[in-house]
């Protein structure tokens, strides 16, 4: 069943039609949500109301664009008040606590690289966070989820234009930002 | 190519493919310079860092879950339904104006039209034709009548200035 199908089977009220829609989309919808807050239960009540809203307005979506674009354009709303009204900064879960490498033995040194390795990338979401909203909206939906060019302006409703100058300036701040990190030893 | 215009090139590259002479002259000028070089391996880096980000899977049952909450929810809620309805009724209720108030320019009386119009006014939307009727008057043969219409004429006050 095409989505198209699938969209007016759920407005005219079909569960299973819906359910279908929240399986096609939910890993995006959930992985966009983690790439804000870092942390897998607020992501994942921050999808679910998503989904929620989008059940609610099924009645207004005009299917102008796909379901998934219109789906992604909600959770950019939801997420940007998310974190206008939760002004705090980000909280690390206790599993999030870097504790160092385990113990010395066979393999170790690979694991202390990964380790090593997932530190830094920890700390460029760590930046990443101190950017102003619509850079760091821009860089999450193209370098983090990899959204094509296009589905991004369509999804942040801007012109392709505005997408290129916007995206070109985040990552230029993420460069001068990560500055510091960036020239130490492993990197 | 200028730094600058190397680091523009560079930056677009991760979104499109550069024309071929473009992507030549960036390759160049990060083979002389140093600077831009480090650079561009920065970037590199930091988009991969982006990229290669660990998400994990969302906590468990999550349609279930959500199932419940569209219940306690219930159906579609009305305010979406509202704002549908108005969204439709907008550009309804703009058609129907447009069409009463043309329907009144044509369809009323002309009596109403012209009512508070000066005489000019009445002429223009009568179609009416000033020369023809000052020429009636003076072609009038008595005198005594000619006159009087001229008289009756100058007086005629547009109602609306009474």
């Amino acid at each position: 069943m095409d989505e198209k199908t699938l969209v007016e089977r759920s407005r005219d009220g079909r569960r299973d039609a819906f359910e279908e829609l929240v399986r096609m989309y939910n890993r995006k919808v959930f992985a966009l949500a983690y790439g804000f807050v870092r942390d897998r239960a607020t992501a994942d009540d921050l999808a679910q109301e998503v989904f929620l809203k989008a059940y609610q307005a099924l009645p207004s979506f005009r299917a102008e664009s796909g379901f998934g674009t219109w789906v992604y354009r909600i959770a950019v709303n939801h997420i940007k008040d998310y974190l206008r009204k939760s002004s705090r900064r980000r909280t690390v879960s206790l599993d999030e606590v870097s504790e160092g490498p385990a113990a010395v033995d066979d393999g170790a040194e690979t694991r202390v690289r990964e380790h090593d390795e997932e530190n830094r990338r920890r700390e460029v979401f760590r930046v990443l966070e101190t950017l102003p909203p619509k850079y760091r909206m821009i860089l999450t939906l193209r370098d983090v989820e990899g959204l094509p060019y296009e589905e991004v302006a369509r999804v942040l409703g801007v012109a392709p234009g505005t997408v290129d100058s916007r995206l070109f300036r985040a990552r230029r701040m993420l460069r001068k930002k990560m500055n510091p990190y960036l020239g130490e030893k492993g990197e | 190519m200028n730094c600058r215009q190397a680091e523009r090139r560079l930056l677009a590259s991760f979104d499109r493919d550069l024309p071929a002479s473009t992507g030549r002259s960036l390759v160049e000028h990060l083979e002389r310079c140093p600077e831009c070089r480090k650079r561009a391996e920065e970037y590199g880096l930091l988009r991969n860092r982006l990229a290669g980000d660990r998400v994990p899977e969302s906590l468990p049952r999550f349609w279930e879950r959500l199932e419940s909450r569209m219940a306690a929810s219930a159906s579609p809620a009305p305010g979406a339904v509202l704002a549908r309805l108005w969204a439709e009724a907008i550009p309804v209720s703009l058609a129907l104006i447009a069409g009463f108030l043309i329907a009144s320019l044509f369809l009323l009386p002309s009596s109403y039209r012209t009512a508070d119009l000066s005489g000019s006014q009445a002429l223009l939307l009568t179609e009416g034709n000033p020369i023809a009727e000052t020429r009636a008057i003076i072609d009038e043969g008595q005198r005594d009548v000619r006159d009087l219409t001229v008289l009756f004429a100058a007086d005629e006050v547009p109602p609306g200035r009474k």
